[in-house]
């Protein structure tokens, strides 16, 4: 079972395809949850999702905009897929006549 | 430029700084995602320090570092560092002779230049042997601690530090033949001096030792730029002269003070050919694969 962090990673990488990389991944996080990213909890969660096989990184090009630094691209695997579907549907289950919006 | 400008820039410097602490690739793109999001200095430096600070957390949970530390790292400091004490005390005789008691009439006298050849080749091979050695213990901590690097250099480092300037304690005296290497009485005029007895032997380990391993500690953690193969061969050649330096200043002694070895003055091998195997393979695969790249990237 996935992390509530290694969902929301796993889910903006989701959202970025062929755009995820750590910046981009991290405003997407930072935008939907209005709360701060560290990069430091960033890189160390795609490791662990990496060492699990539901996310593979590799080094992409360098940027003016990044000082000529290279991205760290992500794409999420199958495994990882699968994964996300089943915490959603997992957290959907258990939100099932829930209503957090009247309490 | 304002104060705070300033302030900024110096801070953006700091993390730039810390990030080297990073592995070249994540180091890459750890910068990258700063620059583009346009951090302030102080968050920059933030978010670059709880990045380090997370790795070298995640190296300490794992036990391959201590199990390195433990079998390697420490044994191999504390061999060589007694060892470079073993160097300096005996050189320290020969330089006192030299040094100490110079006298400008010796250059005409043919006996001084026949025992000063006959000494200073024997001297210069045991620095040789000793700085190939460090470098090589340095060389393979590095290829077996790429990732907590840091922790095995730095322990490295201490305990070679800490052996030449303390030593180990008495009671090691009974099972470790070196130990006993540091002999005042018989030289007394040459250890009565500070010189000879405290700075020369930390001079000699910090050149011999230190230097030497610390380099080798660098390149053993880039070794990873040479195919499987090669990497292969360089620990093999690496593993040699390591065996010889625990067999030559180890193992043979103690076998002799522990009654186990029948001779009691054993004619050693030469330690040269092989304490120079692993820098000389390692320069043989340099010159083989000499297009460079960084330091354990992650893919």
């Amino acid at each position: 079972m996935l992390g509530e962090f290694e969902y929301l990673l796993i889910t903006a990488a989701a959202r970025l395809g062929e755009e995820a990389y750590g910046a981009a991944i991290r405003r997407e996080i930072e935008e939907a949850t209005g709360t701060r990213c560290s990069i430091g909890a960033l890189y160390t969660t795609l490791d662990r999702l990496q060492t699990k096989g539901l996310v593979k990184t590799w080094m992409g090009e360098a940027t003016a905009k990044r000082g000529g630094r290279a991205k760290r691209m992500v794409r999420v695997t199958a495994k990882g897929v699968q994964a996300a579907t089943s915490f959603y549907r997992a957290v959907t289950r258990v939100s099932r006549d829930v209503s957090w919006d009247t309490q | 430029m304002s104060r705070m400008t300033v302030l900024d820039s110096l801070l953006h410097q700091m993390a730039d700084a810390a990030s080297l602490m990073l592995d070249s690739a994540e180091r890459d793109a750890v910068c990258g995602d700063l620059a583009e999001s346009g951090e302030s200095g102080w968050e920059a430096l933030r978010e670059v320090l709880s990045l380090v600070v997370r790795r070298r957390a995640a190296c300490l949970r794992d036990w391959r570092p201590w199990l390195t530390l433990a079998s390697l790292t420490v044994p191999l400091g504390v061999l060589v560092s007694l060892m470079s004490r073993r160097t300096a005390d005996g050189t320290a005789i020969y330089l006192w002779l030299y040094v100490n008691n110079w006298d400008w009439t010796d250059i005409h006298n043919s006996g001084f230049w026949r025992e000063l050849a006959e000494c200073a080749p024997g001297l210069l091979l045991s620095y040789l042997a000793l700085a190939c050695w460090s470098w090589t213990t340095g060389l393979l901590v590095g290829c077996f601690t790429r990732r907590s690097l840091w922790l095995s250099g730095g322990a490295f480092l201490v305990v070679v530090l800490a052996v030449g300037i303390f030593g180990i304690p008495r009671s090691f005296d009974d099972i470790l033949v070196l130990q006993r290497a540091r002999d005042f009485r018989n030289n007394a005029a040459v250890f009565l001096e500070v010189f000879y007895r405290q700075v020369f032997p930390q001079f000699l380990q910090l050149l011999l030792v230190v230097l030497p391993a610390t380099i080798g500690m660098r390149q053993g953690c880039r070794n990873d730029r040479f195919p499987r193969t090669a990497q292969v061969f360089l620990l093999i050649a690496s593993t040699a002269a390591v065996v010889t330096l625990v067999s030559n200043n180890l193992l043979w002694w103690q076998m002799r003070v522990w009654e186990i070895w029948p001779l009691r003055q054993p004619r050693l091998p030469s330690m040269i050919p092989l304490a120079i195997a692993g820098p000389a393979a390692y320069l043989l695969l340099t010159s083989l694969f000499r297009r460079p790249r960084h330091c354990a990237g992650r893919s």
